[in-house]
C-alpha cells in the first residue's frame, strides 16, 4: 500500500524485515522480489506519488513535480546538469525507456580484471532476463522511428556508422512524445506501473513525501533509517523504521550522500569518489523539412560505431537522437536576443542529437556541514577529446541527412555550414560552463569489489563495513557502464534481492 | 555554504576564500555590491510589478524581466493585454519551492547582476538603466567571459528566463509548437492506479 503523507500528524515508527530507500529502477526491483518471498518491506521515497492523471505535459509544471531539485541539480562549479528523477519510481518515470544491456566486454571486464565474480556477461544474462520479461523490453519496430531519429539513421548509413535500433520498456506507445514528463497514458512499464505494484499488491509498504536524514546502527550492523516527512496533515513529523536489512538505492549522488551523513563508517575514504557521469552535450541540425523532433518516441536509435568497449579498455561516445519542449530546447540554444528568437522559431526544423560520453573522468560526492550534497566533476583531456571528436561525428551525420547547417551547443552560436569545415570546433577550447554539459547517467560512488583497496560494496552489494546494509543503484558500478543504465540497474538489483533472500538465517534471524 | 556558491562568489569579487574564510569574503562581496548599490544612478524605485509578489522584490522583479526580454529577444511583443506573458511574475511563486539555500544564491546573483555594471563593463548605471545596446553588450560580456562564474550566471539567467517565457502557452505559437496532447488528443490511460491510504489504515504505532 501507499501511505497518503497529507494524512500525517504524528510521529510514524514502523519495523520491517527490509527497508528499501528509493524507489527508482533499483529499489523497486528488491522491493518487488523480497515482497513476493513474504519478507516485510518498507519502501522510503523522498519524491511524492503522482500517477498519470498528475502529468500534465507541462514542463514547468512536471520538473517540478517530479526531478531532483526541480531539474536544477547542478555540480559544484555549476558545469553539469544533473538530471534524476525525484518521484515514487525514480528516474524510471522520467526516463526515454531505453534499455540496453551493457557491452559483453564490459561485463566480462569487472569480472575478470576486477575480479567481481558473477557479474560476466553469461552470468548476469538471467538477471537481465527476468527484468526484460517483468517489464516486457522490446526492439522497437521501424514504425516507432520518428523523423528526428530517422535522420540521424539516414545519415549515420550514408557514412557506414553502425546503428542500433533500440529496445524500450513501453507498451502500445501513443508516441505524444512527452516521455520526460511522466506518461499521461500509462504505456511505459517502469518501477511506478510494473515492480512498485507488484511490491504493494504484495504487502510492501511505500512512504513517498519522506527525506531520510540518516540510517542507523546498532552493535556495528545496520538497524534501520530515520526520516523527515516533507508532506503532513499538520507541523512536522518524522519517520523512523527498525529493519535488520536496509537496501540503499537513492542513486549515484543520493546513496553517498545519505552514507556521509549518516556518518557510517568509511575507513577507506571510498564512499562517494569514483563518480561518472556519463556527459552529454547536443548537437543540432537545422533542416528544410519539418522534423517536429517533439513528437514521436524520442530516442529509438543509436550510433554505436564510436564507442569503445574493448578487452582491455572503454571509451569513446555514443550518439543518439534526442529533443526537447520549449524551456528546455530555449535553455540549451546558443546566443541571446534576436539570433536566439531566431533558432527557437526553427524549432519544427530542428533535428537534434546528443553526444554521450563513456567517461573516464572521476568526480566524488561529498557532504556540506548542512547534509547537503556537493558534487565535483572535471571531464578529463581523453573525454574532452572524446567530446570534440563527437561533435565532428555528429555534424557529419547530420549533413549526410541533408542538415543546411549545424548548430553547437556552445554560449555563444557558432555554426557549421558544410561536412569537414570543422575549424570552428578545432579553435574553440571547451570551457566549465561553454558548452554546459548534461548528465543523466550518475553512477559509481559506492563502487562494487573483491574486498581490498578502493570496493565500498562487496560482490552481491553488501557494505563491507556495515553489514545488512546494501547498495542496489548505479552507485555500485565500478566503471562507467557506457549505455543507458536502467535496465542494469535493475539486473544487479534483482541479483542483489536473490542473495538477501538466500541469506534469510543470517540477515533476518532477529526478526525471526 | 554550498561550495558551488563560494566559487561563484570567490570568482565574482576576485578575492580567494575558503569555507572558514566565507564571511570575510561574503562580507567583501557585499561591500563592494552596497557601493554599487550607492552610486547615483543606483537604487532609487523601481516600477511597481503587475501582480503582487510572493518571491521576489520589486528589484529582483524588474532585473529578470529586463533581462528575459533582452535574452530572449522581444518577449514584451508575445501576446497582447492580458494575454501578455509577465515573465518574472510567472516565475515568482515557483521559486518558493526552492530550497532557502537556492533561494538566496539566486537573490545574490541577481543583484551581482543589476549592480555588476560598475564592475564588469565601467558603467555608470545599473543594468535595468541601460539602453538595450548596452543591456545586449552587458549580456555578451557574462556570455562570454573568461570567468566561469559568470558563464553559470548568463545560463541561469537565460534558463529561468526560458522557464517563465516558453513555458507559457501564448508563447508557443510563435516558434510552432502545437502543445500538450492532453485536452486536445483522445487518449486513455491503461491502468487503475492505486489510491493512497491515510496512516490509520497502517495500524502502526506512533
Amino acid at each position: 500500500m501507499i501511505l497518503d503523507t497529507a494524512t500525517i500528524d504524528r510521529n510514524v515508527s514502523l519495523s520491517a524485515d527490509v527497508c528499501v530507500v528509493g524507489s527508482g529502477a533499483g529499489g523497486s526491483v528488491v522491493a518487488k522480489e523480497l515482497a513476493e518471498q513474504g519478507r516485510s518491506v518498507v519502501v522510503v521515497e523522498a519524491g511524492g506519488y503522482h500517477v498519470n492523471r498528475d502529468f500534465t505535459q507541462r514542463e514547468e509544471e512536471m520538473y517540478l513535480r517530479l526531478y531532483q531539485d526541480q531539474g536544477a541539480r547542478v555540480t559544484a562549479d555549476g558545469t553539469v546538469l544533473i538530471s534524476q528523477g525525484c518521484t515514487v519510481g525514480g528516474s524510471t518515470v522520467t526516463s526515454y525507456c531505453v534499455c540496453a544491456r551493457p557491452r559483453r566486454h564490459l561485463l566480462d571486464r569487472w569480472s575478470t580484471q576486477l575480479n567481481i565474480r558473477g557479474v560476466g556477461a553469461e552470468e548476469m544474462a538471467p538477471h537481465f532476463r527476468h527484468v526484460e520479461e517483468t517489464i516486457r523490453v522490446r526492439e522497437l519496430t521501424a514504425e516507432d522511428i520518428n523523423r528526428n531519429n530517422q535522420l540521424v539513421q539516414a545519415g549515420a548509413e550514408r557514412l557506414g556508422f553502425h546503428a542500433v535500433r533500440l529496445a524500450h520498456n513501453r507498451t502500445d506507445c501513443l508516441g505524444c512524445g512527452y516521455c520526460a514528463l511522466g506518461c499521461a497514458y500509462d504505456r511505459k512499464t517502469d518501477a511506478l506501473t510494473v515492480f512498485l505494484r507488484a511490491a504493494s499488491q504484495r504487502g510492501a509498504i511505500i512512504i513517498p513525501d519522506c527525506r531520510v536524514e540518516a540510517i542507523t546502527t546498532a552493535r556495528d550492523r545496520v538497524a534501520g533509517v530515520t526520516g523527515t516527512f516533507t508532506r503532513t496533515a499538520r507541523g512536522s513529523a518524522t519517520l523512523s523504521v527498525a529493519a535488520p536489512v536496509v537496501v540503499l538505492a537513492a542513486g549515484a549522488v543520493g546513496s553517498p550522500q545519505l552514507w556521509l551523513r549518516s556518518r557510517l563508517p568509511n575507513s577507506r575514504r571510498q564512499v562517494g569518489r569514483n563518480l561518472h557521469l556519463h556527459p552529454q552535450v547536443w548537437v543540432a541540425g537545422v533542416f528544410a523539412e519539418e522534423v517536429a523532433g517533439w513528437r514521436g518516441i524520442p530516442q529509438s536509435i543509436a550510433v554505436d560505431e564510436f564507442l569503445e568497449i574493448g578487452e582491455t579498455r572503454d571509451g569513446g561516445f555514443l550518439l543518439a537522437p534526442t529533443f526537447a519542449h520549449p524551456v528546455a530546447l530555449s535553455s540549451m540554444l546558443p546566443g541571446f536576443g534576436t539570433d536566439h528568437r531566431r533558432l527557437m522559431e526553427l524549432y519544427p526544423h530542428l533535428a537534434l542529437t546528443a553526444v554521450t560520453i563513456a567517461d573516464h573522468s572521476s568526480g566524488s560526492v561529498e557532504v556540506d556541514v548542512n547534509g547537503r550534497a556537493v558534487v565535483n566533476y572535471q571531464l578529463d583531456d581523453d573525454d574532452r577529446s572524446a567530446l570534440t571528436e563527437g561533435l565532428r561525428r555528429a555534424a557529419d551525420i547530420y549533413f549526410a541527412a541533408g542538415a543546411q547547417r549545424v548548430i553547437l551547443p556552445f554560449n555563444e552560436t557558432v555554426e557549421l555550414t558544410r561536412r569537414g569545415d570543422y575549424r570552428a570546433i578545432d579553435e574553440r577550447p571547451l570551457r566549465p560552463n561553454d558548452p554546459m554539459l548534461l548528465s543523466f547517467h550518475p553512477q559509481g560512488t559506492l563502487r562494487m569489489g573483491s574486498g581490498g583497496g578502493r570496493a565500498v560494496v562487496n560482490l552481491v552489494g553488501e557494505a563491507y563495513e556495515v553489514p545488512g546494509l546494501f547498495v542496489a543503484d548505479a552507485s555500485v558500478f565500478p566503471t562507467a557502464i557506457a549505455v543507458p543504465p536502467q535496465l542494469s540497474v535493475m539486473a544487479f538489483a534483482h541479483r542483489t534481492a536473490e542473495f538477501i533472500n538466500n541469506s534469510a538465517a543470517r540477515l533476518f534471524s532477529r526478526s525471526g | 555554504m554550498r561550495a558551488d556558491a563560494v566559487a561563484e562568489i570567490q570568482a565574482l569579487i576576485g578575492v580567494p576564500i575558503d569555507r572558514r574564510r566565507f564571511l570575510k569574503g561574503s562580507a567583501a562581496g557585499l561591500v563592494l555590491l552596497g557601493a554599487g548599490s550607492l552610486l547615483p544612478s543606483g537604487c532609487t524605485a523601481y516600477p511597481k510589478p503587475k501582480t503582487p509578489l510572493q518571491f521576489f522584490s520589486a528589484k529582483e522583479y524588474a532585473v529578470v524581466n529586463a533581462a528575459a526580454e533582452r535574452l530572449l529577444g522581444a518577449t514584451g511583443q508575445v501576446g497582447a493585454g492580458e494575454e501578455q506573458i509577465d515573465i518574472a511574475g510567472r516565475l515568482d511563486a515557483w521559486l518558493l519551492t526552492w530550497d532557502l539555500d537556492a533561494q538566496q544564491q539566486l537573490r545574490l546573483m541577481l543583484r551581482v547582476f543589476e549592480h555588476g555594471t560598475s564592475l564588469f563593463d565601467l558603467q555608470r548605471k545599473r543594468f535595468t538603466r541601460l539602453s538595450a545596446l548596452d543591456q545586449d553588450r552587458y549580456l555578451d560580456g557574462w556570455m562570454r567571459s573568461t570567468l566561469g562564474a559568470r558563464r553559470t550566471v548568463f545560463r541561469a539567467l537565460k534558463a529561468l528566463a526560458s522557464a517563465g517565457f516558453y513555458g507559457a502557452a501564448p508563447a508557443w505559437a510563435n516558434i510552432g509548437y502545437d502543445g500538450p496532447w492532453l485536452g486536445r488528443v483522445e487518449a486513455t490511460a491503461l491502468l487503475e492506479h492505486e489510491a493512497a491510504v491515510p496512516l490509520a489504515k497502517l495500524g502502526v504505532s506512533s
